[in-house]
């Protein structure tokens, strides 16, 4: 059935976003959900943003781990907002240089970045002055982004979190080393196939597109828990690409353990052996060779990372 | 993957795995693999049952939920009671479902074994070696799939992986492993390639069976009733390099026991059938003047005769009806023999 959705402007001077399911000939509608337009999308991640929040206003630092696209930056935009809704400052980090960052984040605390004299101030000094700043107010740090970090934004964190600043950082994969070392770190699961679903259904209402449950559950095989993904599948389907490209992290390989079932057949040759059975100990033997045989050949299969650009 | 290749892979490897040739067992296999594909409605089996593949197709990634172990035990446990109609049928069911799901660990988008973990179990580890569905290497795999079914169920009709391997070798030892499982319900052949022991004379021809001698040895015989040790031992007259059994007809065989004290062996002995008769035991002759039991060194000695004053020894090992007359029809004897008759069943 598809999925409508309209932007309605209320009386009140209001606007809501409606969603909802029309039957094939338009005569059944069933509201799924008609929200504020400014409002967030949905968390799907709601214990970990529940916990996240208490732990800042706790007064304590957080590290935030996960894949590309497990919904890290949506997270700290949800944060963001729900804690300056509880009239917190909060400075965010955006991409930048060392000093475009630190500006990004004077500018945001109101922290002044000129000298007596009106000159810019440096590099260490936007650091001396934040720190001193924050030393006195109290303020919400929040690094998206985390692990493209340089050393000395790095170091200067760290120095923040040893004054007792609470800090947010979300990083994909970072390396264990000093800042991301301290922090206590929260890891963001695969999202369970509910959440992934539901993205997914959004995302064809955004762009209008009807897809069969059938559909949507074949192409939820690539998705693996990934909210971007989950989008990304849904535009792939959208645009007509067959999509072969499976970048969820969530594989095991199972070759060694066909190899070591297979390994198993090789105990008729010892069985073969035991009973003095001539017979057992030849097919015993041919099964070992061919054993041998299948795990070189899936091990000199070519790897995977074998295109250009990886 | 397709439906077809499901199925394919489903009856192979029951049919390897189970060591079995029937149809029943191999079609429950091959219609629960397809059953894991219930999670979708555009499968066969999804449309089929439409409700449960419509309501899991609306939760559930497709190859996640029943694609798993976890699915594979409740089936196992939901099909118990088949176990009553015959445990062959509940195992072919379960390993149907079993490799239903497996096989889909070599697709592209790989299997979620493991539900309710999200890991898609996968092999090989390169997505491009993975089989698309419907793709010619996956029309290739069903082809050699197909091969390995009707290979596996042809060997399997045939007695099995390890008589056939013998039968194809022709090795000695496997033949006489062969003759002891079938002896009692068959008549065989045996071809026999090798040599004389003592012209050394090449041999290629097919002798009856008689009985096994021991672990290495068979007592043949060949159209004209004569019988020869065949094995590799010492007294063997004929020393094998290769032997494949054939099975000739089904036989029913039927032992009595003849027991003699001081009577006329041939009042006894003629009243037997005269064709595949055997006869075993041994003899106590008396008045024994003027017999000579005449011993051979080309081929086997069914009456061996240990003489003594007055009295003899006779030993007798399968000896034909036609043999004892022959040579012991004339005198009286006392003893236990052992009669083993061995009639084709038609």
């Amino acid at each position: 059935m598809p999925i409508k959705r309209h932007r309605r402007k209320l009386a009140n001077g209001e606007e809501k976003i409606y969603t909802y399911v029309v039957s094939g000939d338009g005569s059944r509608r069933q509201s799924l959900s008609a929200r504020d337009s400014s409002e967030s999308l949905q968390i799907y991640r709601g214990k970990e943003f529940r916990r996240i929040v208490a732990a800042l206003q706790a007064n304590s630092s957080l590290l935030v781990v996960g894949e590309a696209g497990c919904g890290k930056t949506f997270l700290a935009q949800a944060i963001t907002a729900e804690l300056t809704e509880m009239n917190f400052q909060v400075a965010v980090t955006k991409p930048g240089t060392v000093k475009q960052i630190l500006s990004e984040i004077a500018a945001q605390l109101g922290v002044d970045t000129e000298n007596l004299d009106g000159k810019a101030l440096s590099t260490m000094g936007l650091m001396k002055e934040i720190a001193d700043w924050l030393l006195v107010n109290t303020a919400f740090l929040i690094c998206d982004n985390a692990h493209r970090f340089p050393v000395s934004l790095r170091c200067w964190l760290d120095q923040l979190h040893t004054q007792g600043q609470p800090i947010l950082l979300l990083a994909t994969y970072p390396p264990a080393r000093d800042i991301f070392l301290k922090l206590p770190r929260i890891e963001l699961e695969p999202m369970p196939d509910k959440a992934t679903r539901a993205i997914m259904l959004e995302a064809a209402a955004e762009l209008n597109l009807e897809l069969t449950p059938a559909q949507l559950s074949s192409l939820q095989q690539r998705v693996g828990g990934n909210p971007m993904l989950a989008k990304r599948v849904v535009r792939e389907e959208y645009l007509g690409l067959d999509g072969q490209a499976l970048d969820h992290t969530q594989w095991l390989d199972i070759t060694p353990y066909i190899i070591a079932a297979l390994m198993c057949l090789v105990l008729v040759r010892f069985i073969g052996l035991g009973f003095n059975n001539k017979s057992l100990y030849l097919l015993g033997g041919i099964i070992t060779v061919s054993v041998a045989v299948i795990r070189i050949i899936l091990y000199s299969l070519p790897r995977s990372k074998g295109r250009l650009g990886q | 993957m397709m439906y077809k290749t499901h199925m394919a892979l489903a009856v192979a490897a029951t049919s390897l795995i189970l060591g079995t040739a029937d149809p029943v067992v191999l079609s429950l296999s091959a219609v629960c693999s397809q059953l894991p594909d219930v999670d979708t409605t555009k499968s066969f089996s999804g449309r089929i049952l439409f409700p449960l593949s419509s309501y899991l197709e609306k939760r559930f990634a497709h190859r996640s939920i029943t694609h798993s172990f976890l699915a594979l035990s409740f089936f196992a446990i939901l099909i118990f009671p088949v176990t009553f109609f015959g445990y062959q049928y509940y195992l072919g069911m379960v390993s149907g479902y079993f490799w239903g799901f497996f096989g889909d660990v070599f697709t592209k988008s790989g299997v979620a074994l493991f539900y309710p973990s999200k890991v898609r179990a996968i092999c090989p580890a390169n997505p491009r070696l993975r089989l698309a569905t419907g793709s010619s290497a996956e029309w290739f795999v069903l082809f050699i799939l197909i091969i390995f079914a009707i290979l596996s169920i042809q060997i399997n009709s045939a007695g099995g992986i390890v008589r056939n391997f013998n039968q194809v070798l022709g090795l000695p030892s496997g033949a006489i492993e062969t003759v002891n499982q079938d002896a009692s319900r068959y008549l065989l052949k045996a071809h026999i390639k090798g040599r004389n022991a003592i012209t050394q004379e090449p041999i290629e021809k097919a002798y009856e069976i008689i009985q096994p001698l021991n672990q290495n040895d068979l007592l043949v015989k060949d159209e004209l009733g004569t019988t020869y040790r065949v094995g590799n031992s010492q007294e063997s007259q004929i020393i094998a390099s290769q032997m494949k059994i054939e099975r000739v007809a089904p036989i029913t065989t039927t032992v009595t026991n003849i027991f003699l004290d001081d009577e006329d062996l041939y009042e006894k002995i003629a009243v037997l059938p005269q064709e595949r008769t055997y006869l075993s035991g041994t003899l106590t002759i008396f008045d024994t003047d003027g017999l000579i039991v005449p011993t051979h060194i080309d081929r086997y000695d069914t009456i061996t005769l240990q003489p003594g004053s007055d009295l003899a020894y006779a030993r007798l090992i399968a000896a034909s009806p036609q043999e004892v007359l022959r040579l012991l029809g004339d005198y009286y004897a006392s003893g236990n023999l052992v009669v083993r008759i061995v009639e084709p069943s038609n």
